[in-house]
């Protein structure tokens, strides 16, 4: 006699499915490694570099949103806000990207996004790209 | 203490890379995924205990705040992977395990940098230690 499989719980029946479950995890790393980092950037020195310390509170809140539209994830709309979201983030990551190499002057301290997330080994320029293709394969396939 | 920290480094990070091997293959079995996770887990508490240690005994980090957020934060990222494999540990599941485990072993080499130690020079002993 085959044994009833239990009920997702709520968090269970909301999870993304496949890479989405990866993509969560990195994007709630970044949010608590960007959030502490601009937290303690604004706290400790804001006069110092204001546009740079500026720029990391906004790759804060970026990542802080999306980890939460993918925690959330099965919402009408989580998709169409995710994808709005990733085109701001890679945005964030180019303009950011290169400011920092053409008016250094701005950026004395470096952000998340700085030379186009070379710190973070290019994951800020590579996660957008890759939830955008997910997003779209999903849209292929009538998923989501 | 720091020779602990180091050994407790490599291990995490061969265990981080069995895991994504695992996923590679897709063929380990769940039981084996979870006490490679166990293993890692197990390293990176080890890890942060003989960094407190070696806090205890005078060790001068060059930015304390920052260092106390990696040694917070770091026994945390590992299992914050295992709550999102939302119990299926497949194969996107054992990634996400391997990732978690490879993302806090990069958080161990950054623990040893914020106590002033050069990334490179991870095996050596400085002067203070």
């Amino acid at each position: 006699m085959a044994e009833r499989a239990p009920r997702p719980t709520e968090s269970e029946r909301l999870a993304p499915p496949g890479p989405g479950r990866l993509f969560t995890l990195l994007y709630g790393i970044f949010a608590v490694g960007a959030t502490s980092r601009a937290a303690v950037q604004l706290l400790e020195r804001a006069s110092y570099a204001p546009v740079a310390y500026g720029l990391s509170a906004l790759s804060a809140l970026v990542y802080v949103v999306g980890f939460v539209l993918l925690l959330r994830w099965g919402h009408p709309g989580s998709r169409r806000a995710m994808r709005t979201l990733c085109l701001v983030e890679l945005t964030g990551v180019v303009v950011v990207g290169t400011l920092s190499l053409v008016r250094t002057d701005l950026f004395p301290d470096a952000t998340v996004w700085s030379d186009f997330g070379i710190g973070y080994l290019f994951l800020p320029a590579i996660l957008p790209l890759l939830v955008l293709r997910w997003l779209h394969r999903g849209r292929s396939g009538g998923a989501g | 203490m720091l020779e602990i920290i180091t050994a407790c480094l490599w291990v995490t990070t061969a265990a981080g890379a069995l895991l994504a091997l695992g996923a590679a293959v897709d063929r380990i079995p769940d039981r084996v995924s979870l006490g490679l996770f166990g293993v890692a887990e197990l390293g990176v508490i080890v890890a942060v205990a003989a960094d407190v240690a070696l806090l205890a005994r005078g060790w001068v980090t060059p930015d304390l705040a920052t260092h106390i957020g990696y040694l917070v934060s770091l026994p945390f990222i590992a299992p914050a992977g295992l709550a999102l494999t939302y119990k299926k540990i497949d194969r996107w599941g054992r990634l996400i395990l391997g990732i978690a485990v490879l993302i806090a072993a990069i958080m161990v080499v950054r623990q040893i940098q914020t106590l002033g130690i050069p990334f490179g020079y991870v095996n050596l002993r400085p002067a203070n230690g």
